[in-house]
């Protein structure tokens, strides 16, 4: 199919991220798990390269080790760097609300102690300065689409450093997502024209 | 003598066209006051070059008829009583422009400025209170102290408050909040021999330009756009984010009031959002 054909050649967006906030009781934990892992089915036929997964809570981070099984059967990466990664591998990330604000405080402080340690003259921090002092506590490119599965679109707190430009698009709950509203979303994205601003 | 008739009675019949509105605008109010207002709504306004293509028209003519559109806004949400209402007016990213359309979107907003701080304005009418949010050295002279004085003019105005975000973007609020903070500390560092202090999530909130507001329940983007590109994006966790296909010249009442009512359908649910966040 030639929209098939598109995909692989990377049209598609580099980094997609899904923003779902998997409920405390087990059962729903388990109910949005497999929900996620079909998901992930999906955008790794389409072909996306990256997907970002953010639950404020963290239960997703928690439950890395169901999404660990699934990877060993060879569609996605853990996302650790030391791995030798195959090109048709996907890269998955896992996020939470603590990523996001706490992290430009852990960088303030990171920025501090370099400004402090190095006894330098009074210095004005750049943008840049700060991106890097988030890339060594760990933090990672900005999701080009998000798309949001809840009842509301809403970014529930994602890391605002890495959403500046990011299309946000609401796909409804999770529990009725469908492949078809899928395709459609990302199809969308690939004919937005952003000017950033000019 | 006949046309002065005309002419009065034209008048006449606008007056009686505005007051039915009005009328009409409060049972409206009066419906939707059964459920949650929302306390602060935030507005992307884009489109007005689009629309000033669509429709044809000269250079800056789309930012004028956006204009009308914006004080329209600005009074249906008072009317309301929306307390809290910001409008990314300039970013920071929009210097990249042709200057010649840099300059003459800052002269409109200079312009503007002025109008509102007389005394007949929609300022003063609905008690409202003006702050301008953003990096403000980036302004020239004379617009920046435009700015000052309708801030200082308005000090008393207590009833609702407008944000306008000029020469702003959420990357440069936060960078200068993180600087504020990591300053704080050095200077306490230099001061005393007792253990750094370690900067954390309030030190950093407490500098951010929009810590004069509560975070927005609503920000609406016009244009059918879907990204914030770099608009409070660090008070936007729990909003409800809502893009409206028109374009913000086009944006009227009825866009205002199904936003409200998508607003107070998703309540429970932003309030519960806000709660874990909190």
């Amino acid at each position: 199919m030639v929209m098939h054909h598109h995909w692989r050649a990377g049209f598609i967006p580099v980094r997609l991220h899904l923003c779902d906030d998997v409920l405390c009781a087990d059962s729903e934990d388990a109910f949005q798990t497999l929900k996620v892992l079909d998901l992930l089915k999906w955008l790794a036929a389409i072909g996306v390269k990256s997907v970002c997964l953010y639950d404020a809570k963290g239960v997703l981070k928690e439950g890395k080790d169901v999404v660990g099984s699934w990877l060993k059967s060879g569609n996605l990466s853990n996302g650790n760097t030391n791995d030798a990664m195959d090109e048709q591998k996907m890269h998955l990330e896992f996020v939470s609300f603590s990523d996001g604000k706490l992290a430009i405080a852990k960088a303030a402080n990171h920025l501090t102690k370099l400004y402090l340690d190095a006894h330098t003259e009074k210095q004005k921090f750049t943008e840049p300065d700060l991106t890097d002092a988030l890339k060594a506590i760990g933090g990672k490119p900005d999701p080009d689409l998000m798309l949001v599965y809840e009842p509301a679109r809403c970014n529930m707190g994602f890391p605002a450093w890495r959403i500046r430009y990011t299309e946000i698009v609401h796909m409804g709950p999770l529990k009725s997502m469908k492949f078809g509203a899928l395709i459609k979303s990302i199809y969308r994205f690939t004919s937005v024209h952003q000017n950033y601003g000019k | 003598m006949v046309e002065e008739l005309m002419e009065q009675q034209n008048t006449d019949r606008m007056k009686l066209s505005e007051r039915m509105g009005s009328f009409l605008r409060k049972c409206v109010y009066h419906v939707l006051r059964i459920g949650s207002i929302p306390t602060h709504i935030a507005f992307i306004m884009d489109g007005n070059r689009r629309y000033a293509k669509k429709h044809n028209l000269g250079e800056g003519a789309g930012h004028k008829a956006g204009y009308l559109a914006l004080m329209n806004m600005l009074r249906y949400c008072y009317e309301l009583e929306v307390k809290y209402v910001t409008i990314y007016a300039f970013s920071i990213d929009n210097f990249k422009r042709q200057p010649e359309e840099v300059e003459s979107t800052l002269k409109l907003i200079h312009e503007k400025i002025e109008e509102l701080i007389k005394e007949e304005s929609i300022v003063n009418r609905f008690g409202i209170r003006i702050h301008f949010i953003g990096n403000l050295d980036l302004l020239s002279d004379p617009i920046r102290l435009s700015a000052e004085r309708a801030m200082k003019a308005t000090a008393s105005n207590s009833k609702a408050v407008l944000s306008i975000c000029i020469a702003y973007t959420s990357t440069d609020e936060i960078l200068n909040a993180v600087q504020e903070a990591c300053e704080e500390v050095i200077a306490l560092d230099n001061s005393c021999n007792h253990g750094r202090k370690v900067i954390d999530v309030e030190d950093i909130e407490k500098h951010m330009y929009m810590a004069i507001a509560p975070d927005p329940d609503i920000i609406i983007r016009t244009s059918g756009e879907t990204r914030l590109s770099n608009f409070l994006l660090w008070q936007s966790g729990s909003s409800l984010l809502y893009t409206l296909k028109a374009l913000w010249p086009e944006i009227g009442f009825l866009n205002l009031i199904g936003v409200i009512i998508d607003y107070q359908r998703h309540f429970g649910y932003l309030e519960e959002t806000k709660q874990k966040q909190s």
